[in-house]
């Protein structure tokens, strides 16, 4: 016995039950947790204040923007850097040929996100 | 189930990981913190907690190489970083019932078996009608339950660990 108490034999050392015993193990608790969870989450449901879901404005835009300020996760500074850029061209040169077609590039990492 | 879905499920970009060098990361910590979780689990500094760390370690290792094979199958022999950490994932999930009671190389089979299993179930939660954008039912739920009943099969009384390749401990 590796820590002097417990003695643990498998189906390998040729204790076939306790591969039933685990299977009975695993059914009794996935129900447990399936059951319970269900339970308490529906009734948190109910409860003004501890309901999980948030608004839908707030899923759309992200949660990093709902409930932080200045949070730039990821790629998102980049696309913010990009569309100043954007705009900085278009203000000086608002109609030539050359900013439609520099815009095709900046434009495509910001439709990815 | 209870909460209902994302407004925007379905959407390619939602469904995608944010950041893979982020999950990189977090798996290289989460493993890491898994040798505290099954070593600390017996509840004391006996061999069995030596064992547990090593059998920890062995099963993330072989259920990377579980998850990515299946991936390679799968996906045209390409590999993906992300399926390699859920891969990481699913083998200490599949190896935490069973960490302190198997010999070391069934601990690499228990990992690289929840490893397949979990990355063939890929499309669970679709078939389930569930929107989970972690996995965590696939990788922690159904990785959980293999790894549990393995540890049924698999387990040895304390003779056989001696077996490969302690020799010399018991």
């Amino acid at each position: 016995m590796l820590d002097g108490v417990t003695s643990a034999p498998g189906g390998i050392d040729g204790n076939g039950i306790q591969v039933g015993k685990q299977f009975a193990e695993i059914t009794a608790i996935s129900a447990y947790s399936f059951v319970v969870s269900y339970l308490l989450l529906s009734i948190l449901k109910f409860i003004p204040g501890m309901h999980l879901r948030v608004t839908e404005e707030a899923e759309i835009q992200g949660l990093d923007l709902d409930q932080f300020f200045e949070e730039q996760i990821g790629d998102w500074g980049v696309v913010e850097e990009l569309n100043g850029r954007k705009m900085e061209m278009e203000i000086n040169a608002p109609s030539t040929p050359n900013v439609q077609e520099a815009q095709v590039p900046i434009e495509q990492p910001a439709k990815k996100l | 189930m209870v909460l209902g879905k994302r407004k925007q499920h379905g959407d390619k970009y939602h469904g995608k990981p944010h950041n893979t060098t982020l999950i990189f990361l977090g798996t290289v910590l989460i493993w890491f913190g898994w040798f505290g979780f099954n070593g600390g689990s017996a509840l004391n500094a006996s061999v069995r907690a030596m064992l547990a760390a090593f059998n920890t370690n062995t099963a993330a290792s072989t259920g990377m190489i579980g998850w990515v094979m299946v991936d390679y199958i799968k996906h045209n022999r390409k590999f993906s970083v992300v399926g390699a950490c859920e891969g990481a994932i699913a083998g200490l999930v599949g190896i935490t019932p069973a960490a302190g009671f198997v010999s070391v190389w069934l601990a690499a089979v228990i990992g690289f078996i929840t490893a397949v299993v979990c990355a063939s179930l890929q499309n669970i939660n679709e078939w389930l009608h569930i929107d989970e954008g972690m996995d965590v039912f696939k990788l922690h739920g159904i990785g959980g339950m293999v790894g549990s009943f393995l540890t049924g099969i698999f387990a040895t009384a304390s003779g056989k660990i001696s077996n490969f390749p302690f020799s010399r401990l018991n």
